[in-house]
Order: C-alpha cells, then sequence, then structure tokens
C-alpha cells in the first residue's frame, strides 16, 4: 500500500471544506441578518415549544444498531477473505461457510424471537 | 505532487456543475412525468435555473434559532458535504485517473459512506428541534440497516472479480457485465441504494405530512445549499458505482473515456428520478420489513452461494 494513493482523498477534503467555508464567508457577507425572538423560535407547528426536545432514547432504535453492529463486523471480516478466491483451499472455504451458518443461525433466532418485529 | 491536486481539482469543480445541473434535469423530468413545463424562463429553456436558485439560497438570511448547538449546527452540513465529495476522490472515472491505483476503494468507499450517517444524526439533534430529531433517527436506522445489505450485495461482485479496486473490478468486465449473472443482486442494490440515499419511495426521513421536512427543518441559506448538495452527490455517487460495479468497464474499442461511465450513470440517476415520479411512499415498517425480512436473507444466502458455485466448479476466474 503506497502512500500516495490516498492523496487525492485528503485533497478533496480539503478542497470541499475550504469550498464550504468560502461558501459561508459569501452568504455572512452578504445577507442581512435581523433576528426576531418568534424567528428564532423552533419550529413547532405554530405554538411555542412545550418542553425540551430531546427525546428519551428509544430501545427499538437500539437494538437495531445491535443489529446493524454484528452484522457489519461480518462483512469487513468476509471482505478481505472474498479478494483471495483464486488461492482459495478447500479448508478455508469450509471455515468460512461454518462461520456464516453460525451468524444465519443467530439471525435466524433474532427472527424467531420477534426481534425485527416494527410497530 | 502538483499533477495531482490539479487532477483533483479538475474532478472537484465539474462535480459541483453536474450537482447542480442535476436538480434541474429532476425537476424537468418531474415536469414532464405530470404533464408540467417546469422551469424554463432563466436562461436558455431554464438552463440557467440551478444558477439562480443557488444565488437565491446565497442571498438568504441565516437563521440560527434559539438553544441550537451552534458549532455542531454550522459544522455537520459542512461535515456532510465533504463526506460526499470524498467519497468521490476514489472513484476512477478513467483508466489514467490518479483515483485508479487505489487498491481498496470499496472498503474506503463503505467506512466514508456509513459515517455520513453520523452527519444526518448530528443534523437533527444539534438543531433542537423535535421534527428533526424524529426525522433523523428514522434516517440512521434506515441508513444503517440498508448499508449492511448493501455491503452484502457488494461482496457478491467482490467473489467475481476477486479485488477490491474499482478499476480492477470494472476491468474484470471485459467479456461480461456483472449484470448478467448477478441481476437479482443488481436490483436488490438499486433498491437499496434508494433508501440509502432517502429517495422517494424510502423518502421517510422527510415525509411532508409527518415531519414536515425532517432532519434540516431548521436550515436556511447556505447550511441548507450544503445538505441539498450533499443529497445530490451521494445520489450520484450510489449511482456511479452502481454503474462500475455492475454495468462494465469504462473502455470502449481499446480507448477509455470517462463518457463511458457518465452515460451508465445518468442511465441509473435517471431511474432514481423516474421512482420518484412513480411510486408512493412507503410505511415505516414496511421499509424495515423489506430489508431485515427478505433482502438480508437473500443477500445472505447469495454470499453463501456464489462461493459455493465457484469452488465446487472450479471456475475462478
Amino acid at each position: 500500500m503506497k502512500q500516495e494513493e490516498f492523496t487525492p482523498m485528503f485533497m478533496m477534503l480539503m478542497i470541499s471544506m475550504i469550498f464550504s467555508l468560502i461558501l459561508l464567508l459569501i452568504s455572512t457577507m452578504t445577507s442581512k441578518n435581523m433576528p426576531e425572538p418568534e424567528k428564532m423560535s423552533v419550529y413547532e407547528c405554530g405554538f411555542d415549544p412545550l418542553k425540551t426536545p430531546r427525546l428519551p432514547f428509544s430501545m427499538k432504535f437500539f437494538l437495531m444498531g445491535m443489529l446493524f453492529l454484528m452484522f457489519d463486523l461480518e462483512i469487513s471480516y468476509i471482505f478481505p477473505w472474498c479478494t483471495t478466491m483464486k488461492e482459495m483451499k478447500w479448508t478455508s472455504f469450509m471455515t468460512m461457510i461454518l462461520f456464516m451458518m453460525m451468524l444465519t443461525l443467530g439471525f435466524m433466532y433474532e427472527w424467531l424471537k420477534e426481534g425485527l418485529e416494527w410497530e | 505532487m502538483m499533477i495531482k491536486t490539479m487532477q483533483t481539482i479538475m474532478t472537484f469543480l465539474p462535480m459541483l456543475l453536474t450537482v447542480a445541473f442535476l436538480t434541474l434535469m429532476e425537476r424537468k423530468m418531474l415536469a414532464t412525468s405530470q404533464m408540467r413545463k417546469g422551469p424554463n424562463i432563466v436562461g436558455f429553456y431554464g438552463l440557467l435555473q440551478p444558477m439562480a436558485d443557488a444565488m437565491k439560497l446565497m442571498m438568504k438570511e441565516a437563521n440560527k434559532p434559539n438553544k441550537t448547538n451552534s458549532l455542531l449546527f454550522t459544522l455537520s452540513p459542512m461535515m456532510s458535504m465533504s463526506m460526499a465529495l470524498t467519497t468521490w476522490s476514489l472513484i476512477p472515472l478513467h483508466n489514467k485517473s490518479p483515483q485508479s491505483d487505489t487498491s481498496m476503494s470499496m472498503i474506503m468507499m463503505l467506512a466514508l459512506s456509513s459515517l455520513s450517517v453520523y452527519t444526518i444524526l448530528l443534523t437533527g439533534w444539534a438543531s433542537n428541534s423535535k421534527y428533526s430529531l424524529l426525522g433523523s433517527m428514522r434516517a440512521t436506522a434506515q441508513m444503517m440497516s440498508y448499508e449492511m445489505s448493501i455491503g452484502l450485495m457488494m461482496l457478491c461482485v467482490m467473489y467475481l472479480s476477486s479485488s477490491l479496486s474499482l478499476s480492477t473490478i470494472t476491468e474484470s468486465q471485459m467479456n461480461i457485465w456483472f449484470l448478467m449473472p448477478l441481476f437479482p443482486a443488481f436490483t436488490m442494490l438499486l433498491m437499496s441504494s434508494l433508501a440509502e440515499t432517502n429517495r422517494t419511495p424510502f423518502d421517510l426521513t422527510e415525509s411532508e405530512s409527518e415531519l414536515v421536512s425532517g432532519f434540516n427543518v431548521e436550515y436556511s441559506a447556505t447550511l441548507f445549499t450544503l445538505l441539498f448538495l450533499a443529497e445530490y452527490t451521494n445520489i450520484l455517487l450510489m449511482s456511479a458505482i452502481l454503474s462500475m460495479l455492475f454495468l462494465g468497464s469504462t473502455t470502449m474499442n481499446n480507448t477509455s473515456t470517462p463518457m463511458m461511465l457518465a452515460t451508465k450513470m445518468l442511465t441509473i440517476t435517471y431511474m432514481f428520478m423516474w421512482a420518484r415520479a412513480t411510486y408512493p411512499r412507503t410505511r415505516y415498517d414496511q421499509l424495515m420489513h423489506l430489508v431485515w425480512k427478505s433482502y438480508l436473507p437473500m443477500s445472505l444466502s447469495l454470499t453463501m452461494l456464489i462461493p459455493s458455485i465457484m469452488i465446487f466448479f472450479h471456475c475462478s476466474p
């Protein structure tokens, strides 16, 4: 792995940051800002916001996040494996199949326990 | 170094122009499908409409609501914009572009596109409004779930090309496009990318009847422009990835031109807009059932089936 491979990436990151900064600068210089209390208030369908909008956490989303983490780890585990398809031997193949079978069993358990239901 | 800088700038500016004209194309397309004319006043047949829109958005008052986390509020649209454009720097537009020798561009691309989830979460949280918080939570769950299935379906292509570099993947499609053997993966990936970019059949993050505008209710002026640009850049990015993975190489008659890639990309982008003009919005539980109960089992079995076929019949490429 060479280091120059990622030069375009960092450059693009810098250029786009600078670009958005310039845009912000232009807009702060050209637009006139006249804040009013009504205009400054948070959008809430015509009435004043009653309580803080920071909601308590939803357990459902947390569960989804955990499931995602599991499967995404698995994917990042398979990615390097799948580039070696040319030199693949039976042992390495069977090991990965066993690993994926275990994951699928876990997924089926999740399904049967109705962890994927969404009301 | 100098040449690379110049080449990077040369990819950056056309990207912005493409995104600008993509909005015009979408408006024209939607108008045509609804028997309207669309924007046709500014410039020649409305060709300068994106410029006028950009000017208008820049001149608007930058409103910053009360009690927002102002640092995150300004930083997260900038982050989302630069994430989208940085991912673009990994796409080899033609064989000799500086991006073409990145050997693990697929992994980098997945990593960067999962970072864009964070920007949406931050956007929703920082703007201190219930609508935007709900919208961003929906967007996060949706994008996470679909990203997983996208990763699994990209694996199918990786098996056949046995490489993580996008230019090698396109070169390995010289004989046959991966669209033919992997058609189910292509269709699922197309629909998942609709959901990943929060496009219309799955745009529950900004469903107007429930959440007004989703995670970007509180944004105005330049910050909104940045969010908007990031959304359209992501659409173009997804269609570029799709066309590189499935729709063959960028070479034609031994000459490599970016025009090939551009044509294929525009075809897929057209499909995105077509879907917007055609389909009504889905319900949230339908969306989640689609990814967890149909796409995930399908893509899991595809990731096991394809290497098994290749090993059993000794036909690894």
